[in-house]
């Protein structure tokens, strides 16, 4: 792997790493699993980059994409407690609706952002390489999306919210009005997403009506990775945990792509990933099953 | 973060930087390829490729390599792809597919590129006009103009004035083929009648209301309406209306005719552009390549069945008959 | 003051498993009253504690705490009233976070949350006091997850908890029925002290007759969703558990096979 390869992985890693953040809002701090980032994440990069080709400020066209995100969870939110809807049915009912809902936004399969100002420009004029400048903005901006939400956790609200996942009997009986909380959390986990979309169509250059397919697939895996190398339940760790699995899944990506080294074809990606992926998990316990086959009384 | 987080943070880190250490391979030259989806299409078009590079001399035997690199359809992996050929620093990379082709102009502009079989480089913003691509940027398209379809139309039922349009209007691809159609076809007295579809099953409807209001239908590359394709062919049978398509693939399951393209043509010009820009010229300088002949198919049998008899010069130029 | 004004509940309406839990039932509260429920299972004693809580609708009647007529407010409204322990120690808290999460959450019912740090220093040190004072050494393990702590440990914590603001009524639902009797004690002397520091107006369900006559001031026992004896003062403190048990026969025409009452 090139320092190409490696920053390229770093870039996928962070703006994955935000989807990281969003699913384990919904998945672990909320115990709702939500599949509307699939249409969240590229309902943000549609908003965004319709805005952006309009001429309107790349950061002012983020943020929209993220209210437009943050409505699509609430939507959810609101089936599932409102309605009664199972929160899995909820989920894909949004998802599905985004796919016809985007393409009304955009108009087209595919807005091109190439050659537009957007929010990585004003750090690539710094004259750095652009792969470095994206990973740096994208380090910047994951640094402080993870401050923002470990905070926001930890605070009065925050804590209701982590209630209302373990225990909504006890939150209810504790005041929290717990089907306002999960609309909340729905509305924040999934304005993350939007974020990481609209980032997404900046770094790559467009946006385009099938960019979130496998979203959440992307998110779980890296929630469960980071989970798996940093385990622990306080609310600092598992961000910073869930942020390092995504980077460690893209860097598992960037190793399988230069696989082709080793006669493995193109199409064997995915499992080749798949592979990466579990030889990193089972790492620790390797480590733990050779520390017990050490005779007794030897030096560790 | 404890001791032990530490150190298993530093041993992944030191991992992936140990791996990043490998140097560039060898002294070939390399021409990256990079495609989006496996797709029939796109494996003629890498054939095709791969024919025209190695009738010019681009083989291994005289230090190229070739390298395919697949994003299996996911718009992050295609990133992906795009920075590690950035720092492979290949002699040219070609795409197949306008999400691998946009990141890559998007990051890289210090090594040639070409793409293959674009339908819109103009609209994906990839070049900056079709003359004159700009940048390190060119390569072929395959949005070929209607005209061999419209003049095949007037061969085959040259009283037929009115044609009828089945599509789904929910797709953004249908509809802007359908808005082409129509707008190319403005001079040539032709009028049009649209029967739109949202699933499939509502295709043999939609047909059927064509009846008496269109004097020929033509079916665009529209995924709903190919997949029910057979009920359009009813309607044509019963009502005797001949039915056209964009897709040769359509002909052996009841158009009449169909012009298409040749995507191993299009792999083929493709190679004859990295050539000209693995001999040093600049990508920048040299137009977008648009199709300028297209296949022909005709189906003999539907055309028996139909009380249409097809003129021997189409059928003689024609790329294939179906008896 | 705590009214019940002709409450009643009924569970299935229309089916043929309909089931009137509770039926026209009628109850005051004044301030500082500390009242036990006793009564059979299906008598009536829970759903009474559900509808004071909220967790129940009202087929008919009302509830009023203080004259605001609270029948239509949801429980996490209610919570803002109300203080309540669960008979499971696991359903009253939250396992997976510390013991000072939970504190700290309970301490914020009734109020507005906000943004301000859940565990700001000066509530720590609060919270630390309090635990300091059950004499359980809690109070060094607030960094710990609920789940780690033994069910009398959670029981005692889920106490404090309901405790930590201030209340019109605590409800208890059979809060030591899970318990060891060593440590059911020990919470119910905690739950004495409590009621008695805070002059809170109490109301335990419980399935043991001694315990019903031995703590509180007023008694009165549910069967058939209706209240058949209401026990205070000098006629309470002259009962005795026989005494009792003779007088729920009499009242219900029938002798009294259940044996969970007979043992207590």
């Amino acid at each position: 792997m090139t320092f190409y390869a490696f920053f390229g992985a770093l870039e996928a890693g962070l703006l994955f790493g935000i989807v990281a953040i969003a699913v384990y809002l919904s998945f672990r701090v909320l115990d709702f699993p939500d599949l509307t980032v699939d249409g969240s994440f590229p309902l943000g990069a549609a908003v965004a980059a319709l805005m952006i080709v309009s001429g309107f400020n790349p950061y002012f066209a983020t943020l929209c994409g993220m209210l437009a995100a943050a409505l699509a969870g609430a939507v959810t939110g609101l089936l599932t407690v409102w309605l009664g809807f199972l929160h899995l049915l909820s989920g894909i009912l949004v998802m599905i609706a985004l796919y016809s809902i985007n393409l009304r936004i955009m108009g087209q399969p595919n807005i091109a952002l190439i050659g537009e100002r957007t929010i990585f420009t004003p750090v690539e004029a710094l004259g750095l390489p652009s792969n470095l400048a994206v990973v740096l903005a994208l380090a910047v901006i994951v640094a402080i999306v993870a401050a923002v939400v470990a905070r926001f956790l930890l605070s009065q609200i925050g804590l209701s919210l982590r209630a209302t996942g373990t225990n909504p009997r006890m939150a209810a009986a504790n005041g929290v009005n717990v089907r306002r909380a999960t609309i909340v959390g729905l509305a924040l986990s999934n304005a993350l997403a939007g974020l990481a979309g609209a980032l997404f169509a900046q770094a790559q250059g467009a946006a385009d009506v099938a960019m979130g397919i496998g979203t959440i697939v992307i998110g779980l895996a890296a929630l469960i990775l980071g989970e798996s190398i940093f385990p622990g339940h306080r609310v600092v760790r598992a961000i910073v945990a869930v942020v390092i699995g995504a980077i460690v899944y893209r860097l598992a990506v960037a190793l399988a792509l230069n696989s082709d080294l080793l006669g493995l074809k193109s199409q064997d990606l995915n499992l080749i990933t798949a592979v990466l992926v579990v030889v990193a998990l089972l790492a620790p316990r390797l480590k733990g099953y050779a520390r017990r086959l050490r005779p007794m009384g030897a030096p560790p | 973060m404890g001791k032990h987080d530490m150190i298993v943070f530093s041993r992944i880190a030191a991992l992936a930087l140990t791996i990043g250490a490998t140097p560039a391979l060898a002294q070939d030259k390399v021409i990256a390829v990079a495609t989006f989806i496996e797709h029939p299409a796109v494996q003629r078009l890498l054939d095709g490729l791969r024919a025209g590079l190695g009738e010019a001399g681009i083989t291994p035997e005289r230090g190229y390599r070739f390298e395919l690199q697949s994003a299996q359809g996911s718009a992050v992996t295609a990133g992906q792809i795009a920075r590690k050929f950035a720092g492979d620093r290949p002699a040219v990379i070609v795409t197949a597919g306008t999400p691998v082709t946009q990141p890559a102009v998007q990051q890289i502009k210090d090594i040639p590129i070409v793409f293959s079989g674009l339908a819109d480089p103009l609209g994906a913003k990839v070049v900056a006009s079709l003359e004159r691509p700009g940048g390190n940027v060119t390569g072929t398209s395959d949005r070929a103009p209607y005209k061999p379809l419209f003049d095949v139309i007037t061969e085959i039922a040259p009283k037929g004035k009115r044609i009828g349009l089945i599509f789904n209007a929910g797709e953004a691809n249908s509809r802007a083929q359908i808005d082409r159609f129509k707008a190319e076809a403005a001079q040539s007295g032709f009028s049009f009648v649209e029967a739109t579809v949202t699933k499939a099953s509502d295709t043999l409807a939609a047909a059927q209301s064509l009846v008496g209001k269109a004097d020929v239908i033509y079916v665009p590359n529209d995924g709903t309406v190919v997949s029910n394709f057979e009920a359009v062919t009813r309607v044509s049978l019963e009502a005797k209306i001949p039915v056209f398509a964009s897709s040769l693939d359509s002909v052996p399951k009841g158009a009449i005719a169909a012009t298409g393209i040749d995507y191993e043509l299009i792999g083929r010009r493709t190679a004859a552009l990295v050539v000209r820009v693995l001999k040093g010229e600049n990508p920048g300088d040299i137009p977008v390549d648009m199709p300028q002949t297209l296949d022909v198919a005709l189906n003999k049998k539907v055309a028996t069945a139909l009380g249409v008899t097809l003129p021997a010069p189409l059928v003689k130029r024609a790329t294939s008959v179906l008896e | 003051m705590i009214a019940l004004d002709r409450a009643s509940v009924v569970f299935n309406a229309g089916d043929p498993s309909e089931r009137r839990a509770l039926d026209g039932v009628s109850l005051t509260l004044v301030p500082g009253e500390f009242v036990t429920v006793i009564g059979s299972n299906g008598a009536g004693k829970s759903t009474l504690l559900n509808v004071l809580s909220g967790d129940v609708r009202l087929a008919a009647g009302s509830v009023r705490f203080d004259h605001v007529d609270v029948t239509a407010w949801p429980v996490h409204r209610r919570a803002a009233l109300i203080g309540r322990v669960f008979q499971d120690p696991l359903v009253g808290t939250c396992g997976a976070l510390t013991i000072e999460e939970n504190l700290a959450l309970a301490s914020q019912r009734g109020r507005m949350r906000g943004l301000a740090l859940a565990s700001a220093q000066a509530l720590r040190a609060h919270l630390r006091e309090r635990l300091a004072a059950l004499g359980l050494g809690l109070e060094d393990r607030l960094d710990d997850r609920m789940d780690r702590l033994s069910g009398g440990q959670r029981q005692t914590v889920s106490l404090v908890m309901a405790a930590v603001v201030e209340m019109k009524l605590l409800l208890l639902d059979e809060h030591t029925a899970a318990l060891d009797p060593r440590n059911a004690s020990f919470v119910m002397d905690l739950t004495d002290r409590i009621v008695e520091e805070g002059k809170l107006t109490t109301l335990m369900v419980t399935h043991s007759m001694r315990q019903a006559l031995d703590h509180g001031s007023r008694t009165i026992m549910m069967h058939d969703g209706r209240i058949v004896l209401d026990l205070k003062g000098d006629d309470r403190r002259r009962m005795s558990v026989e005494d009792l048990l003779r007088m729920f026969s009499k009242v219900r025409g029938e002798s009294v096979d259940d044996d969970a009452l007979l043992l207590s």
